[in-house]
């Protein structure tokens, strides 16, 4: 994900905020690559959620997207689970 | 020498130890920036972790030079360039002319900046203008 693709993760974001869903988790095992510009989605989908006592959370990050998340301090603020079903329990 | 034309308005040159790939303006082509330079670094035996860094900060800096490209430059080139010079591997980004900016609305405060970004995977890199020149050095196994 990056500044040609991060758009689709932010609509996804914002429809599901205006369907009045504030609990999002991002599956993010199939993803392969991410910029600063995907981390500015998510932190701004968190933002939102929180304005609602929502949440979000990264579920099955790869290790780049790890490295991204823990060089820039996210992974202090972001909620990752390993997988899925952790969630969704 | 190699000169390649890449499909998606790219252009890809292999002149030995130098390397320049010119492409169009456009989103897509970060990706292809990103393949242009993990090629390079495999070429050269770096390790994955390297090659990871090095494609972050590729798409950091032409994101950088994209996002600040002035209008009237949109039918130039932005030029991605790899040299070897001893152990060192230095990748420069240099788009057209960039004029001076405001910073786009803020999302929020935490995000880091491409610049912010390059410079924790590569601590002597160096900027010039609003996006309009970046270089940065991979040193090689």
């Amino acid at each position: 994900m990056d500044i040609y693709t991060a758009g689709k993760l932010r609509d996804a974001v914002n429809e599901t905020v205006e369907n009045s869903r504030y609990r999002l988790a991002v599956d993010l095992a199939d993803m392969e690559f991410m910029d600063s510009s995907g981390l500015g989605v998510l932190i701004a989908a968190l933002k939102r959620l929180k304005e609602h006592d929502g949440e979000l959370v990264l579920v099955s990050p790869r290790d780049q997207m790890r490295r991204i998340l823990k060089l820039t301090g996210l992974d202090k603020i972001l909620t990752i689970a390993e997988r899925l079903d952790e969630v969704t329990a | 020498m190699i000169d390649t034309q890449v499909s998606g308005g790219s252009t890809a040159v292999d002149d030995g130890d130098r390397f320049v790939l010119e492409i169009v303006p456009v989103g897509e082509n970060i990706r292809t920036a990103r393949l242009f330079g993990a090629s390079i670094a495999r070429h050269f035996r770096c390790d994955e972790e390297q090659v990871e860094d090095l494609k972050l900060a590729l798409s950091e800096a032409v994101g950088r030079a994209l996002r600040n490209l002035p209008a009237a430059s949109l039918s130039a080139t932005i030029r991605v360039t790899a040299v070897k010079a001893g152990s060192g591997l230095t990748f420069a980004i240099e788009s057209p002319t960039v004029e001076e900016v405001e910073a786009p609305a803020a999302e929020p405060e935490v995000e880091p900046s491409e610049e912010e970004l390059i410079m924790a995977l590569f601590p002597d890199a160096s900027f010039e203008g609003s996006g309009g020149y970046t270089e940065f050095t991979l040193l090689l196994p």
